[in-house]
């Protein structure tokens, strides 16, 4: 089994896109709704990347990039927004985002940086 | 957040805004660009239906930037400047 992918997002429909654009990769996908199932879900799926909605009720996206690289440092994540907001893009990071994607994206530019942040271990 | 008091923090107005827009164009975009490399069942199936959700989301959000327009003049003179601006640029 190939690399698994936690893909956190409250809008079903990014979801569904990022799903179908992972397909034929072989990688491994693990979806959560909320920032509070993210998290719970990293310490049992433990991911090898996330890929992280910035806006989303309850906990947002900064709070849960804030509490994974405080668990894990070195995980990758790559962030999700539709935030135009300079301020939001320099919180990202500084909370160490290792990508930031703006919304509307292409599924391509997605998977181009998926595989390089997961450098060997792309498929 | 409603147009009565969209002022009240501006730059959170201009962020839920963001979101409500671009959200469904993200996914109508992102749905077309698979459609285009993709001739499968599975793909055309779940695209045709997000992309129409998508559209529906956007002219329901469109909907409710219009009404804050026509409740909120001010709303209208920051478009009109700032297209002003772009035609400026151009």
């Amino acid at each position: 089994m190939g690399p698994r992918i936690l893909v956190v997002d409250d809008d079903s429909a990014m979801r569904s896109l990022i799903r179908m654009a992972l397909q034929g990769k072989a990688y491994e996908l693990v979806e959560a709704e909320s920032g509070d199932r993210a998290l719970e879900l990293l310490e049992e799926e433990l991911p090898d990347l996330l890929v992280l909605d910035w806006k989303m009720p309850g906990r947002h996206g900064a709070l849960v990039l804030d509490e994974v690289k405080g668990r894990q440092p070195t995980l990758p994540v790559i962030v999700l927004t539709a935030e135009v907001r300079d301020s939001q893009r320099a919180l990202a990071d500084e909370l160490n985002a290792d990508a930031f994607i703006a919304k509307p994206f292409s599924p391509f530019e997605l998977i181009e940086t998926i595989d390089r942040l997961l450098g060997d271990n792309a498929r | 957040m409603t147009a009565e008091n969209c002022h009240d923090d501006p730059g959170e107005m201009i962020s839920e805004l963001a979101h409500d827009l671009k959200t469904p164009i993200a996914a109508i975009k992102g749905f077309a660009e698979l459609l285009r490399v993709r001739d499968d069942d599975a793909t055309r199936q779940e695209a045709s239906v997000q992309i129409l959700e998508g559209a529906t989301r956007l002219s329901d959000a469109v909907d409710e930037l219009l009404e804050a327009f026509l409740v909120d003049p001010q709303l209208a003179a920051g478009l009109a400047r700032a297209r002003a601006k772009g035609a400026r640029a151009e």
